[in-house]
């Protein structure tokens, strides 16, 4: 079962990977250069070329062009900030830094990625940085009690979401989890996984096989116990 | 029997179909926009003040192993000019010490812009290709080198300087 599923990768079972470019809310979406005297995006608001014209704003610094980007990027962002800190308050810290940076490298983006995906390796690579420097201080294990709160956060901020698969996912070690978010919920492949945590592939499809194999034990376990 | 508990579900809900089908999009708690856009205003006033980094008005154009490189190598020739001095002065020892300050601040200020590089590049290295912030990472690993070999030379040159011979126990990388 385990290598059949492993066999199918790239997995057509992954849904077909949503558009990388959110529309963002018609309430939430200020046109870039709409104050201060600047000339407005000419470009149906919410559509690809609106964005792009945004991004080619935003690399020149126009603050508001990216905001546009932020409206229409931050939720995938904060989604996948999420499930790799698996706790709300640092989520929403990640999310933060992960624009600032992006803002900051935006000119040096040379748009051989997509933006969204340009975003979520920030965000990996970040994350990444601060889990390293928290473990300096803090143990591995995440309690059951954070479980239980970024179950509830997960619940909030995605209410259609899996709240049980999102728990096994969460009690996943290091590593694992990382994968398989990015592969089996985020849809992006193992090449550009490995690309974005710096590992080799062989590595990342490792990593797979074994978080797979827990997500599935932990189910498993719990039919046990429920007697099934 | 997606938004329940998935308490009825035997082990196929963990497969990677029921893991594909969870939301790519979450709403955090409040809007986060207004804390960005605080810290853009701080960067670029930081930016403006000449500090290296800022939005991206503020010279992150050239990528950051490039800015590396680029001071790696003054650095490297201030260190190179400073071993000069130093070897110069053994043979002569009344040499002239405007010329020996002048060459120390050098050091100094191409230290400052190695430094500075160094910070520029890991603001941005995460935005960067694997090949890129590989480049960038042996430029500045080479010039690091580089420069610990010759203050090596320094404390060979002068065994009895506590501060040089204690500092530059040989170095491997």
């Amino acid at each position: 079962m385990e290598t059949a599923i492993e066999q199918q990768d790239p997995s057509p079972l992954q849904p077909a990977r949503r558009a990388e470019v959110t529309t963002p809310r018609e309430d939430e979406v200020t046109p870039p250069g709409a104050g201060a005297g600047a000339t407005p995006l000419e470009e149906e608001p919410g559509t690809a070329a609106f964005l792009e014209s945004a991004l080619a704003r935003a690399r020149e610094g126009d603050r508001a062009a990216f905001e546009v980007l932020y409206r229409a990027h931050h939720r995938r962002v904060y989604a996948l900030a999420l499930r790799l800190t698996r706790d709300a308050r640092r989520a929403e810290e990640l999310t933060q830094e992960v624009f600032v940076r992006a803002w900051r490298a935006l000119p040096a983006f040379r748009g051989d990625s997509r933006l969204g995906t340009w975003l979520h390796t920030i965000t990996v690579r970040s994350h990444l940085r601060a889990a390293r420097d928290r473990r300096r201080r803090e143990t591995r294990e995440i309690s059951e009690g954070a479980i239980e709160a970024f179950a509830v956060a997960a619940r909030r901020a995605m209410p259609h979401t899996r709240v049980d698969l999102e728990r096994a996912v969460a009690r996943l070690p290091a590593g694992a989890r990382e994968v398989l978010v990015l592969h089996d919920i985020h849809g992006y492949k193992h090449r550009e996984i490995a690309e974005m945590l710096g590992v080799a592939e062989g590595t990342a499809k490792a990593q797979l096989h074994r978080a797979r194999k827990l997500v599935r034990g932990s189910f498993t376990e719990r039919g046990r116990a429920r007697g099934d | 029997m997606i938004g329940n508990e998935g308490g009825t579900r035997g082990d196929s809900g963990a497969a990677p179909e029921a893991l594909g089908a969870l939301p790519r999009e979450a709403e955090p708690t409040h809007d986060l926009w207004p804390e960005i856009a605080g810290r853009l205003g701080q960067q670029q006033m930081v930016g403006a003040t000449g500090a290296a980094q800022g939005g991206p008005d503020a010279g992150i154009r050239r990528s950051g192993w490039l800015r590396a490189a680029a001071a790696i190598v003054l650095f490297g020739a201030g260190s190179a000019s400073g071993f000069a001095l130093g070897s110069r002065d053994g043979a002569r020892p009344d040499g002239s010490l405007d010329e020996a300050l002048a060459l120390a601040a050098e050091v100094q200020r191409t230290g400052s812009e190695y430094i500075a590089a160094l910070a520029a590049f890991t603001a941005v290295m995460d935005s960067l290709s694997s090949d890129a912030r590989g480049q960038g990472t042996d430029a500045a690993l080479a010039t690091l080198y580089g420069a610990a070999n010759q203050l090596a030379i320094l404390s060979a040159w002068r065994p009895h300087d506590p501060p040089a011979a204690g500092d530059a126990a040989p170095v491997r990388f």
